[in-house]
């Protein structure tokens, strides 16, 4: 795998929210092409701010961001794409709507749209309610055309910022088997964000585990398990090993998590 | 009493109303009134309240809060229609020359027509129509393009808007009358005026207060800029942007009855020119029709308007 | 206090534009088609305001007396309205070409608020000014207690609603002959006017407001058995109270409208009767120091009397 591009490459990365909060701090990491990266780390350890800061939408303060070879700088681009915990879908569209949005965007032509489109609510089961508004489906279906809008536009790397932590035990297994075996049939990047150590070794090849405050990355993990993914059981051993590793490894960055967390409650 | 025997007696008012116009004699300070339109428009409003009653009601094919808000509405209607034909028109209290019957009232719908229900009418909402959906595209794209730009809103539009939005427009006319070479023109100009800022606020008001978490939706789908403005932040905005809509109109309509009265004349009439104009020549009942009148007019103007409003804001959430 | 050198650029030129002002007008000569303007009115009240400028700038920045934000938003708009100042006298009053009757110079129009100080500045501000705050308050103690009477139940609610949208359209001005017919005298038919026009918006808002209370607040507050009277002074009137008072802007703006309107169509005092008079005479120095002390009366108002009250009232809400 070490043999193909780097698709996505943070050099040295520091983020500094006013007035003095570190979020970021000397953060340096390479995505490489087709590759299925978890990034887990305690509460405010940075991780949004890491996703947020690829896909475009934050400024940092030193080091640098390469997408594809070219800076990414707050420039957005449908080729680095988001599915956000909280969904966003754009609440005056139907789901039909806001799935063909993404591809109106990329100024493909009528019937090309309305192909990519259906096809992509067909294979995610978006079909049977697609000409609802957002505020009349559950969050899961939300969820559901979330992930199908981002999947049409066929974006080089997927962006995920726990999107599957808003969602009941049964449509979150459901997208996350659909989210890998989209990245296996479509060969797509994605760098997934999560607090579920179990989901983050069950999908991905390498695990990024991030300490808190400042945001640094602890350990990088390599997840030694067939690509096929979901053919392997949830409980398998080798899956649970990993998991517990992991697992000991962010123990006491969790627990430091929470302290900093309940310290900023107040 | 039962709601079907209560909504038959709401609905027969009209039907008496029509009954009493006959038999009671005129009030002897006011002779010989015109009968007809009245009791044609109290007819109208019988069909009405009587279709509500036996489709809505009997046949159930309407809600039971919306028959029972169209009956609560009638019988005030019903009532007050009853109370002014038996008290002034029948007994005669007050004097006729200002309080005429409204048999007298609604006769001019018909011995007018012309000037009143046609030429007048016309050229009103002709105005209205114009002077309003030209403030409309100015104002709702400059909204949209300063609620954008923090820089842009505060440095120049605020200190602006702060001093001049609430100016009374009408206040120009005199000057708008001056400068422009035609009436009409000065008065749409007014219109404009008195439109643009109720809409203009409203609109930057939606987009700065829309959550930016759509607008960095949109952007990771690869939105362009113009794709933002029409598809991103109008729809957004598009809640706050009927509320200025409604002020605006508000506005307009009266900016539009002052300067009619003004600048308007019998070759350029129009329905502020004529209630003021008819003022000067103290003929009350002809008065009274043109405010009848322009009811109408309203009623049939934001029925319109909502209807396109609950179309376009479908996507909202009723509160229930 | 800090500011950044944008912040500091602008609270300067906000503050030495007026200043500059003066000198230009004492340096250049007049245009040539208006010779002789006299200055000296115009000179000194830019001169106290430059004054009132500079001590807001010390007060605020200097003994931090104010938040920055503030004061450079005010600045800014001095900045602003300089420039409006500086255009005005530059191209009208020195450059000249524009013709003397409808452009007049800001010298000559200021000079109008010492020459015709008793009717102008005194007499017409004061009476306008009474006028619009008799109709205000009758609104305000009408139009709210009414509005939460409506709002409260829904049946009440689906009655007023739709009346209220019809009627809040009919341009008040329309009333004004019936108005003036009616009442003793004309001062009251424009208090009646202003009335109308300032109750709409303020008992449909607050109309809104009170029928919009979230309905578990109040369920809540029934099962804990608290009385109509405080569920109404510790629930519906303070969660209402940001729609009641946006409401409350509106109808003011509203009612200096309509006082505006009614005076310059009926009155024979106030300052609509003032601008109106002098339209129909010819002479446009006095239109426009009309148009600038209406506009004047109307910020003010709105800035140092409803800003102020509002935020007292917000404050105090949230305290109980
Ligand atoms: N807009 C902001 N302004 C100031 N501080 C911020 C902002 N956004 C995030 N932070 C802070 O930066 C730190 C990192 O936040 P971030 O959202 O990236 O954490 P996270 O790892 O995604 O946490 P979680 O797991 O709870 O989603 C946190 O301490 C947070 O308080
Ligand atoms: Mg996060």
């Amino acid at each position: 795998m070490n043999n193909s591009k780097v698709i996505l490459k943070a050099t040295n990365l520091t983020k500094v929210y006013p007035p003095d909060i570190w979020a970021l701090d000397r953060v340096s990491l390479e995505i490489y092409d087709g590759e299925f990266v978890s990034i887990i780390g305690p509460s405010g350890c940075g991780k949004t701010t890491f996703l947020r800061i690829a896909a475009g939408l934050e400024d940092y303060q030193e080091g640098e961001v390469l997408f594809n070879g070219e800076k990414v700088f707050k420039n957005c681009d449908w080729r680095r794409s988001v599915i956000y915990q909280d969904i966003r879908l754009l609440p005056w569209m139907t789901a039909q709507e806001n799935i063909y949005f993404g591809l109106e965007n990329k100024g493909l032509p009528k019937d090309e749209v309305r192909r990519v489109g259906d096809k992509w609510m067909k294979i995610i089961g978006v079909d049977n309610f697609k000409d609802k508004y957002p505020h009349e489906i559950s969050e899961g279906q939300k969820q559901m055309v979330g992930m199908a809008r981002v999947c049409a536009l066929d974006p080089d790397i997927v962006l995920c910022d726990e999107p599957t932590s808003s969602l009941d035990w049964h449509t979150r297994r459901y997208l996350q088997v659909e989210l890998l075996k989209y990245w296996y049939n479509e060969n797509k990047t994605v760098l997934f964000v999560t607090h579920d150590v179990e989901e983050a070794v069950y999908l991905s090849q390498r695990v990024v585990c991030m300490s808190a405050r400042p945001g640094k990355i602890k350990e990088i993990i390599d997840i030694d398990l067939p690509k096929e993914r979901w053919e392997v059981a949830r409980d398998d051993l080798k899956v649970l090993e990993y998991a517990n590793k992991v697992a000991s490894i962010l123990s006491e960055e969790l627990k430091r998590g929470k302290e900093l967390e309940l310290k900023e409650g107040h | 009493m039962s709601r079907g025997l209560k909504y038959t007696a709401i609905t027969s008012i009209f039907l008496l109303i029509i009954i009493l116009n006959y038999l009671i004699p005129d009030a002897a300070n006011r002779p010989n009134q015109p009968k007809l339109v009245f009791n044609g428009m109290m007819f109208t409003f019988f069909l009405f309240a009587l279709f509500f009653l036996v489709y809505g009601h009997f046949m159930k094919r309407q809600s039971p809060t919306r028959v029972r808000t169209i009956m609560d509405i009638s019988l005030i209607f019903g009532s007050i229609f009853f109370l002014w034909l038996v008290t002034i028109g029948k007994l005669g209290f007050l004097d006729p020359l200002r309080w005429p019957s409204p048999n007298q009232v609604f006769y001019y719908y018909l011995a007018d027509f012309d000037l009143l229900v046609v030429k007048s009418t016309l050229a009103t909402v002709k105005r209205l129509a114009i002077g309003y959906f030209v403030a409309i595209i100015f104002a709702i794209p400059l909204g949209l393009i300063v609620g954008r730009y923090p820089n842009l809103h505060d440095r120049l539009y605020y200190p602006v808007a702060k001093v001049v939005a609430p100016i009374p427009p009408i206040i120009l006319v005199p000057y708008a009358i001056e400068l422009f070479p035609k009436i009409d023109q000065a008065v749409l100009f007014i219109i404009f005026i008195g439109a643009f800022w109720p809409i203009i606020v409203n609109t930057i008001y939606g987009v700065r207060t829309l959550d930016v978490k759509y607008i960095e939706a949109a952007r990771t789908l690869g939105v362009s800029e113009k794709r933002l403005y029409t598809k991103v932040l109008f729809p957004g905005a598009l809640p706050s942007i009927y509320a200025g809509l409604f002020i605006g109109l508000v506005l307009a309509f009266i900016v539009l009855a002052v300067a009619e009265g003004i600048g308007g004349s019998h070759s350029e009439p129009g329905l502020g020119w004529y209630v003021l104009y008819y003022a000067d020549l103290f003929e009350y009942d002809k008065i009274v029709a043109a405010i009848f009148l322009i009811a109408f007019v309203v009623v049939v103007w934001t029925g319109i308007s909502d209807r396109i409003q609950s179309r376009l804001l479908k996507w909202q959430r009723r509160v229930e | 206090m800090r500011l950044t050198k944008s912040e500091a650029v602008i609270a300067l030129a906000g503050l030495l534009i007026w200043p500059f002002l003066i000198l230009l007008n004492v340096t250049l000569p007049d245009a040539a088609n208006r010779p002789n303007q006299p200055k000296e009115v115009f000179n000194s009240i830019i001169m106290i305001f430059t004054l009132i400028l500079l001590s807001y700038l010390v007060f605020g920045i200097l003994l931090k007396k104010q938040p920055k934000a503030r004061v450079i938003t005010v600045m800014n708009a001095a900045l602003v309205f300089g420039v409006f100042f500086f255009l005005w006298l530059v191209v009208v009053g020195k450059i000249g070409k524009l013709n003397t009757h409808s452009f007049p110079s800001p010298n000559t129009v200021f000079d109008v608020f010492y020459s015709d100080f008793y009717f102008l500045t005194y007499k017409s501000s004061r009476d306008s000014i009474f006028r619009a705050f008799a109709g205000y308050f009758l609104a305000l103690i009408t139009g709210i207690p009414g509005g939460i009477w409506f709002g409260r139940t829904m049946r009440r609610f689906e009655v007023a609603y739709p009346l209220a949208k019809v009627t809040a359209h009919v341009p008040p001005v329309v009333y004004l002959p019936y108005a003036i017919a009616v009442f003793p005298s004309i001062s009251h038919a424009i208090i009646f006017m202003v009335y109308i026009g300032a109750f709409w918006p303020i008992f449909i808002n607050t109309l809104f407001g009170v029928y919009n209370v979230d309905r578990r607040y109040i369920e809540f507050a029934k099962i804990l058995g608290a009385s109509e009277k405080r569920i109404l002074r510790r629930i519906i009137i303070p969660s209402a109270m940001p729609t009641i008072l946006a409401g409350c802007l509106i109808g003011l703006v509203l009612a200096f409208v309509l006082l505006t309107a009614g005076e310059m169509v009926g009155a024979h005092t106030g300052l609509g009767f003032y601008l109106m008079y002098h339209t129909d005479i010819g002479y446009f120095d006095k239109v426009v120091a009309a148009i600038l002390l209406i506009s004047f009366w109307v910020f003010f108002w709105i800035t140092f009397g409803f800003d102020m009250v509002q935020a007292r009232l917000l404050r105090w809400m949230r305290r109980i």
